[in-house]
């Protein structure tokens, strides 16, 4: 049995599973997700996630909409929606928020850096917009928070993904104001001392998606 | 830039040849092999420098094949032919010196394995191979690392490649923005944590026979998502069980290893991790704190519990105060050219 002193025990003798939480560089706590851990199985450990089911039917369909995209992290676990007030997700282990990224600059056909990196996180915002067309949907600040990166993709994968509960972070804008500004406001605030010339490549990978049809 | 090696070739070096390059020549190579063979390497820990001589006893072999892959036991794909490579896209690891890649080695039987290949150009057998066993060697004496996935020789004018299995949650310190850590330290604990590991761990090797790393930069030092820390890349190492012969000794393998932190934390994130880079404060306070604090009581502790524990304290005790005394020089040395 877990005790305070020893909380996240593993009992082997039984081999049932334990829970440890991740590492502080790799937990993806946000505000919206509330628990990040590791559970440890006989056959290895997974990676789960817990946040609040959407708040209303509005939030369900933008959930429902990413998902169908591809562009929120993890595999959703199955429940009996009356019964539950959170989701589970599965993610892979080395997933990790923005926040604590160093800046790259390493150039090279298998290399992240910074210039590719951000080009990657514009043409992942577009898919907001095309939730709603008519509303200019965003993301609420603070954005290095909601998107999570995975390391060592195959040339076709996605590196970035909204991190789950995304859709309790989708605001619309007044009217008057343009997304794209929003965005570059936000990254410049953030992330202009860390990533040189992130807001440009931003810009470039966003405006990208919206010359064209999808995400 | 071409270099002369004492093995008498030349050889480019990896930085006029771009990323996609690096993994052309690797899948050359990997086309051209013509089967696979498990080694095992049961390292003499008794001997002064187990590595070399496993090194020697290697090369005399007759039957070293330029165009195998050597595989480890624990990997056991025997007979298996290799099929293919494909690279992957990362953002860690792109700080070494070899030129580092990561991907996926396919085998006609249908297994797959994700491997990080480090590339030797420089005397390449040689680098390749200290590599490979040293990492075998450490992992032997139960210290945590990556798993050695095997080697390849090279020929001609093409490099020796040594591979670990690849971890896809693993960081290494480099990666992280540490340019608001300091001075406010105390806001971040998961920070400070990473700090006290790397202390704990490091005073653990230098504990034990006569180990270093020999090159603690800190893209050589990885966490995973449960949170382990350990060193990576050994290839510069020291591996041995002998007992050092005094504390002159000791200070010989443990002064390096904490002087490569202490450099990487003052110099600026061009090079370093930019902890003090540029900021007010007493440094040496800090570095004290984080580090030092943590490895002084540690060494202690091992020391004390040892056999023939008087005589280990006693060199140990002296090996930290020379430790504290020339680090602190160097850290205003490195205070003033940062």
């Amino acid at each position: 049995m877990n005790t305070p002193e020893k909380p996240f025990q593993y009992n082997r003798r039984d081999g049932r599973s334990a829970e440890s939480a991740t590492s502080r560089r790799h937990q993806l706590l946000n505000g919206i997700v509330t628990k990040d851990w590791i559970v440890k199985h006989p056959a290895g450990s997974t990676r789960m996630l817990e946040y609040p089911v959407p708040e209303n039917h509005e939030q369900e369909r933008y959930r429902d909409a990413l998902k169908a995209k591809g562009v929120i992290l993890g595999i959703y676990q199955q429940h009996e929606p009356e019964f539950v007030i959170s989701e589970y997700v599965v993610i892979p282990k080395g997933a990790r928020l923005l926040k604590y990224d160093s800046s790259s600059s390493a150039e090279g056909d298998y290399s992240f850096n910074d210039n590719k990196l951000f080009y990657e996180l514009g043409e992942l915002f577009t898919a907001i917009d095309y939730l709603d067309p008519y509303r200019r949907l965003v993301v609420e600040g603070p954005l290095e928070n909601k998107v999570a990166l995975t390391e060592f993709t195959r040339p076709s994968e996605r590196a970035l993904w909204f991190v789950p509960g995304i859709e309790h972070a989708i605001i619309s804008l007044p009217d008057g104001h343009d997304p794209i500004d929003y965005y570059v406001s936000l990254i410049n605030e953030t992330f202009a001392n860390q990533f040189e010339l992130a807001a440009d490549y931003f810009q470039a990978g966003y405006m990208r998606n919206h010359n064209t049809t999808d995400c | 830039m071409i270099q002369h090696t004492p093995e008498g070739l030349y050889r480019p070096d990896f930085r006029i040849t771009n990323e996609g390059e690096r993994v052309r020549q690797f899948k050359d190579q990997i086309d051209r092999l013509d089967g696979t063979e498990i080694i095992d390497f049961n390292l003499n820990f008794d001997l002064d420098f187990p590595v070399d001589f496993a090194i020697k006893q290697f090369t005399l072999q007759e039957n070293n094949s330029r165009y195998k892959l050597y595989l480890p036991p624990s990997l056991g794909q025997d007979d298996a032919i290799v099929d293919n490579f494909y690279p992957r896209i990362s953002r860690v690891g792109k700080r070494t010196g070899h030129g580092v890649f990561f991907g996926d080695i396919s085998f006609t039987n249908g297994n797959k394995i994700g491997v990080a290949v480090k590339p030797h150009w420089t005397e390449p057998v040689t680098s390749c191979l200290r590599d490979y066993i040293n990492n075998i060697g450490i992992t032997q004496l139960g210290i945590e690392t990556l798993q050695s996935s095997g080697f390849l020789l090279g020929y001609d004018n093409t490099p020796a490649y040594s591979m670990t299995l690849l971890e896809d949650d693993l960081t290494t310190l480099d990666s992280i923005d540490w340019r608001n850590f300091y001075p406010d330290v105390e806001k971040d604990q998961g920070m400070i944590n990473i700090w006290k590991s790397v202390a704990q761990n490091l005073a653990y090797i230098h504990a034990i026979g006569s180990i270093n790393h020999g090159d603690l930069d800190a893209r050589n030092i990885a966490q995973t998502s449960a949170g382990n820390l350990f060193f990576i890349d050994w290839e510069r190492a020291n591996v041995s069980l002998q007992k050092p012969r005094d504390a002159e000794v000791r200070y010989g393998y443990s002064h390096p290893d904490l002087y490569a932190i202490l450099k990487s934390m003052c110099e600026s994130t061009k090079v370093g991790l930019g902890i003090y880079y540029k900021k007010p404060g007493d440094y040496w306070d800090s570095f004290h704190d984080l580090i030092l604090d943590h490895y002084k009581n540690d060494r202690l502790e091992y020391a004390q519990s040892g056999t023939h524990h008087g005589t280990t304290l006693a060199e140990v005790a002296e090996e930290i105060e020379e430790l504290e005394k020339t680090l602190k020089a160097e850290m205003t040395m490195l205070r003033q050219i940062c």
